[in-house]
C-alpha cells in the first residue's frame, strides 16, 4: 500500500498543479503550457516506439500532420462535429502508420530511421502540391466547432479555460493509456524486442507484427497530438508534416529520458519553455537546444528523468 | 520408432564453402543426442538451418513428420523447437524473472495491451517452476545483463524451456563454465531429457561421453559417424578426424 502511494502521489501532485495552473499563471503562460501538453503527447507516442520498442523514428511528423489535417478536413470538408473529427484524425493517423509501418518495420536501425524520414517527406511534398486540399505552405484556417453541445450548452475551445482543461484531460488520459500499455503483457514483449529481436523471434514472437503494432500505436498518438495542435491554432499547414517536427519529438524524448514516459513530458516542457524564453533574445536559439541535447546525451544517457532517478536512489 | 526430427540431404553452402553437406539426420523422440566435431564441422550451421535462421541451399527438414524447411524462426519455435545460442543471448535490461516471463507468456494466444504484465496465474506457475529448476530463484530480480556467465547460460535454457518445446537444441551449453557449473548443468540436462528430446552441440568430449545416449560426429560439413559413446570412442574415422593423431 505504501509503495502504491509513493507511485500515485507524484502523479496526483503534478495533475493538481496542472489543474491549478490557469489560476496562477498568466493567460499567455497557460496557453504555452497547453501547447507543451499537446506536444508531449507526440513525444510520449514516440517514446513507446523508441524508448520501449527500440525503433528510432525520424518520421513522426507524418502522423502528426495527418492528424492535424484529419480534424481540419473532417470539420471543413465533411462538416462533422468536433469529436467525430478528432476520432477521424486519430484513425487516419493509425491507418497511415499501418501502411508506412508495413514496410518500415522490416528495416532496422538507421535503415528504419531513414525510411521513416522518406515517408514523411513524401507526404510533405504531396501536401505542398495539393494546395487545393491542404492550403499548401499557407495552410488553412478553420472554425473549430464546440467540443460538445448539450442541447444549447456548448463547451467551446474559444473559451481559454475550456480549451486548457480539454487539452489537460486528453494528455492525462494519453499518459495513463500509454503507461498501461508499457506495463502490460504486450509492453513486456515490446521491451524484449528493444533488447534483442533475435531472441524474441526464437521464443516464438512474430517480431515484425509486434514492431508494427507499436508503430501504429505511436502513429495514433502522433495523430492525436497533431489534431489538438490544429485545434489550438485553428489552423493546419504542410509545415506540420515537415521533418523538423519529427526531429523535435526525438530531441525532447531523448533529453527528457527515453523509456520512462515521464521523460518525454519533462523534455518537451524544458525545451519548449527554454526555446520560448531564449527566442526573445537570440535569433539562433536553436543552437542552445542542440547544445543541451548534446550535453544530456553525453552525460546522462537516460535523460533528465534517468539522471534524477539515479540521484534519488543513490541516497 | 517415430522420428521427431529428420533432415534429408540437408545442404548449406556459403559461396564456395559447403558448411553443411548432404546431411541425413534422424532423432527419435526422447533421445538425448550430442553432435560433436572440430571447429568448422558445420554443427552450428546445422542448428541455424534447422531452427530457421538460415534457409538451406537444398534438402529438407521434417519435424514430427511435418515439413518445416526454411520456415521463419518464430514459426519453428511455435511448432515446438526451442534453441539456445552459442553467444548467449537474453534480454539484457530486463530482470531474470521478466526474461523467463517473456518466454513463458509466448504460448498465450495474444499478448494483451491492457492486462498488467506478469499477472497470469497459469504462466506464473511455469515461471516459478523454471526459476527453481535452474536454480535462478535467488537471482530473479537481477538485471540479466549483470548475471554471471554461468547463470546466463542457465537463464537461456530456462527461457528456451519456457516455450514448452518438444525438442530442445542446445548450442554449447557449458562453454565457458567452471567445472562445478558444468557438472551441475549436466545434471539439469539429464533431468530435462526425461520430458523433452534434446540435441546438444559440444566441444567438451568428456561432458558428452557421460551424458548423451547417442553421438553424431560432424566433420567438414558431413555426418561421418553415429553411435553410442562407446562406439564413437572406438571409431577410427572419428579418431582421425576429431580426436587427433595422439589418440589414433
Amino acid at each position: 500500500m505504501k509503495r502504491r502511494a509513493r507511485r500515485v502521489l507524484p502523479f496526483a501532485v503534478v495533475v493538481a498543479l496542472a489543474t491549478a495552473a490557469p489560476f496562477v499563471l498568466s493567460e499567455f503562460a497557460t496557453s504555452l503550457l497547453a501547447e507543451i501538453l499537446i506536444w508531449s503527447i507526440l513525444a510520449m507516442g514516440l517514446d513507446l516506439l523508441f524508448g520501449y520498442t527500440g525503433m528510432l523514428s525520424f518520421g513522426q511528423a507524418l502522423y502528426f500532420g495527418v492528424g492535424a489535417y484529419g480534424i481540419t478536413l473532417g470539420v471543413t470538408r465533411l462538416g462533422w462535429a468536433f469529436l467525430p473529427s478528432l476520432l477521424l484524425a486519430v484513425i487516419a493517423a493509425g491507418v497511415a502508420a499501418g501502411i508506412a509501418g508495413f514496410f518500415a518495420v522490416r528495416l532496422t536501425w538507421h535503415y528504419f530511421a531513414i525510411i521513416t524520414i522518406i515517408f514523411s517527406l513524401v507526404l510533405y511534398f504531396v501536401a505542398l502540391s495539393r494546395a487545393d486540399l491542404t492550403g499548401g505552405e499557407d495552410g488553412m484556417s478553420f472554425e473549430v466547432p464546440p467540443i460538445v453541445d448539450f442541447g444549447g450548452v456548448e463547451l467551446s475551445v474559444y473559451e481559454p479555460l475550456v480549451e486548457y482543461y480539454f487539452v489537460l484531460i486528453v494528455t492525462v488520459i494519453s499518459f495513463l493509456l500509454l503507461r498501461l500499455i508499457t506495463r502490460s503483457q504486450l509492453g513486456l514483449v515490446f521491451r524484449a524486442l528493444r533488447d534483442n529481436t533475435n531472441r524474441a523471434s526464437l521464443l516464438g514472437y512474430d517480431t515484425l507484427r509486434y514492431r508494427w503494432v507499436s508503430f501504429v500505436i505511436a502513429g495514433m498518438f502522433g495523430g492525436l497530438s497533431g489534431a489538438l495542435l490544429a485545434v489550438k491554432m485553428r489552423y493546419a499547414s504542410a509545415s506540420y508534416l515537415f521533418w523538423t517536427v519529427s526531429g523535435d519529438a526525438v530531441i525532447w524524448t531523448v533529453v527528457g529520458g527515453a523509456g520512462t514516459l515521464v521523460g518525454p513530458i519533462v523534455g518537451t516542457a524544458t525545451l519548449i519553455t527554454l526555446r520560448d524564453y531564449l527566442s526573445t533574445w537570440f535569433e539562433n536559439h536553436q543552437l542552445f537546444t542542440g547544445l543541451i541535447a548534446i550535453v544530456v546525451v553525453l552525460t546522462a544517457p537516460q535523460g533528465i528523468v534517468g539522471l534524477a532517478r539515479r540521484l534519488t536512489t543513490r541516497s | 520408432m517415430s522420428l521427431i526430427l529428420e533432415t534429408r540431404g540437408l545442404t548449406k553452402r556459403f559461396g564456395g564453402l559447403t558448411a553443411v553437406d548432404r546431411i541425413d539426420f534422424g532423432l527419435a523422440a526422447g533421445e538425448l543426442r550430442a553432435i560433436i566435431g572440430p571447429n568448422g564441422a558445420g554443427k552450428t550451421t546445422f542448428f541455424n538451418v534447422v531452427s530457421g535462421f538460415l534457409p538451406p541451399t537444398s534438402g529438407e527438414v521434417y519435424f514430427q513428420g511435418r515439413r518445416i524447411t526454411a520456415q521463419a524462426p518464430h514459426r519453428i519455435n511455435q511448432i515446438g523447437i526451442a534453441r539456445t545460442l552459442q553467444v548467449k543471448s537474453v534480454f539484457n535490461s530486463l530482470t531474470v524473472e521478466e526474461n523467463v516471463w517473456v518466454a513463458a507468456q509466448s504460448r498465450e494466444p495474444i499478448q494483451r495491451p491492457f492486462r498488467q504484465a506478469m499477472r497470469s496465474s497459469g504462466v506464473r506457475a511455469r515461471v516459478e517452476h523454471l526459476l527453481r529448476l535452474l536454480g535462478l530463484d535467488g537471482h530473479r530480480n537481477t538485471t540479466a545483463g549483470n548475471l554471471a556467465y554461468g547463470d546466463l547460460c542457465l537463464l537461456e535454457i530456462a527461457m528456451a524451456l519456457g516455450t514448452e518445446p518438444k525438442l530442445l537444441l542446445l548450442d554449447e551449453p557449458t562453454a565457458g563454465m567452471s567445472a562445478a557449473e558444468t557438472a551441475g548443468t549436466a545434471e539439469i540436462i539429464r533431468a530435462l531429457a526425461k520430458d523433452v528430446s534434446i540435441i546438444l552441440v559440444e566441444h567438451d568430449m568428456e561432458f558428452v561421453l557421460n551424458l548423451a545416449t547417442t553421438i553424431s560426429v560432424f566433420h567438414l560439413g558431413r555426418l561421418i559417424a553415429e553411435g553410442t559413446p562407446a562406439e564413437i570412442v572406438r571409431n577410427s574415422l572419428v579418431q582421425e578426424a576429431y580426436l587427433g593423431a595422439e589418440h589414433a
